[in-house]
């Protein structure tokens, strides 16, 4: 390649590349049908088409499975991924299914989560979610996919002890799927296009089923106008978790007190940056806390309102440390409502609402705090078939491609 | 056109160039950081890029496109290896 110039860049520039790929006569990419694993391992991971990690061979017959899991056509036009503007169709998102490691059944939560991702409202230039931004931010943010409804049991969702951790092949493999959906449909390449600071282990996967069972409250879904029997996935775009460790408290107002004082510290982006219009915070209860919650007669509006009203900081801290718009400061961004209207204190967040509570996780008592990026809507997604019928189980997909007269 | 990107956001610029329909969008680069720089910094900052400037408006497009098009940054960065530098042979051994 030729040479460029790069003074004020840390790396060196190589005369040729390190790696290519083989080539045929017409100088396009060779890859053999069936290498070795770690041969293909090597090609996909030079060609910056993983997350480091090994991934299973996207072999036609594999995507092909993959594909008779929804009752679309292989080829078909679902969006365009942005930064990269990639034509977002089943088959694109299949190969990174089958590379992540996801079986078949998994694949249905992964296309409409992806379809999630790409949603533009009709007129807006950005995602809802704003996954350009969310790609490309030093901010260590990644879209956390929340699924609510029967298929959490009926692909093994866990949304008990550990559940944003390690050992469930379907949270691990399903986030895995959507975050390789990022990197090579949105162009997200670490350095080049993801320009996170320090990034987060959430990019890897970041995905968690609610703990319906547990929880004394209806599911978010429920909340948000979907019936118990629907299946959906809600995204957003958070930090990593931070913990809520509380083995003290005894009633429910003492417990929030403990949520409220860790949702509103230095550096948070909702309560810093983000605006009227947007900038929400995910908290998580564990089945133990939601039980002395709802025993003290806390629902989900009360624990809102609660959170937004005690966890605020200090005003003087905020402009101690360059929040200083009506003198003009280092932000010109800071939002009006903070000086406007709360007398000193900056809240969580804008608006109560944008405070989003879910029941997740095992026995003990800890709970997590999400901040999100700030400038990120969420956005929940019912899984139907493509003529917009809800379904109640993926198998529905099989029956619905049979229907159509599409390929078992 | 003349465009102008901090040097650790270039090649995003590049790429979102592209994806836009302008893969050859000439991009000069200003040292990264820009944050927290008074004026007189940002001046010295901008002073070593002026004469890219000059060149991404005058030069004939073949030229220009050799020199500034903004697809230089993604190659070079794609150009840096992301493999081991060793251990893969000693464990075949």
């Amino acid at each position: 390649m030729a040479e460029v110039e790069f003074s004020s860049r840390e790396w060196k520039v190589k005369e040729e590349r390190v790696y290519e790929a083989e080539v045929d006569s017409e100088g396009k990419p060779i890859l053999e049908l069936d290498p070795p694993i770690d041969e293909v391992y090597k090609f996909f991971y030079t060609n910056r088409r993983t997350d480091g990690l090994p991934i299973i061979p996207p072999t036609k017959d594999r995507v092909a499975k993959m594909l008779s899991y929804i009752d679309r056509e292989a080829d078909e036009i679902l969006g365009y991924f942005p930064p990269r503007n990639s034509i977002v169709t089943p088959e694109k998102i299949a190969i990174n299914a089958v590379m992540a490691g996801a079986i078949p059944g998994h694949f249905p939560v992964i296309m409409h989560a992806v379809m999630g991702l790409i949603h533009k409202a009709y007129g807006q230039l950005a995602t809802t979610i704003n996954i350009e931004g969310i790609i490309t931010t030093t901010h260590p943010v990644h879209p956390l996919i929340i699924v609510n409804g029967p298929l959490i049991q009926e692909l093994t969702f866990n949304a008990g002890v550990n559940c944003f951790g390690p050992g469930w092949r379907t949270n691990a493999t399903v986030g895995r799927a959507i975050s390789l959906c990022m990197l090579n449909l949105g162009g997200g390449m670490p350095g080049i296009v993801d320009h996170a600071t320090h990034g987060s282990p959430t990019k890897y996967s970041f995905v968690v089923a609610e703990n319906e069972e547990e929880s004394p409250w209806d599911p978010l879904h429920v909340r948000r106008g979907y019936g118990m029997e629907d299946t959906t996935v809600t995204l957003m775009g958070l930090e990593g978790p931070h913990n809520v460790q509380d083995h003290r408290s005894e009633t429910g107002e003492d417990l929030l007190l403990s949520y409220a004082k860790t949702v509103c510290v230095a550096g948070m982006n909702p309560s810093t940056l983000a605006s009227e219009r947007w900038g929400n915070v995910l908290i998580v209860i564990s089945p133990e806390y939601a039980k002395i919650l709802a025993r003290d007669g806390y629902d989900i509006d009360d624990i809102r309102m609660f959170i937004w009203e005690y966890g605020r900081q200090d005003q003087q801290f905020f402009e101690q440390v360059g929040y200083e718009l009506p003198r003009g400061g280092l932000m010109p961004e800071w939002p009006k409502w903070v000086w406007n209207r709360f007398d000193g204190e900056v809240p969580p967040t804008a608006k109560p609402e944008y405070i989003e509570v879910i029941v997740a996780g095992g026995p003990g008592r800890h709970g997590l705090v999400m901040p999100s990026f700030g400038w990120t809507h969420d956005i929940t997604v019912p899984l139907t078939l493509a003529d917009g019928t809800p379904i109640r189980s993926v198998m529905d997909y099989k029956k619905a491609r049979k229907e159509r007269g599409l390929k078992p | 056109m003349a465009t102008f990107c901090s040097t650790a956001f270039a090649p995003l610029g590049a790429i979102v160039a592209e994806a836009l329909g302008q893969p050859d969008l000439p991009i000069s680069a200003l040292q990264h950081p820009l944050a927290g720089l008074t004026p007189e910094q940002i001046r010295e900052r901008v002073r070593p890029v002026v004469d890219d400037a000059i060149g991404m408006l005058t030069l004939p497009k073949e030229e220009r496109i050799k020199r500034y098009s903004g697809r230089r940054w993604v190659e070079a960065l794609q150009a840096v290896s992301i493999e081991a530098k060793v251990g893969e042979e000693e464990e075949e051994k």
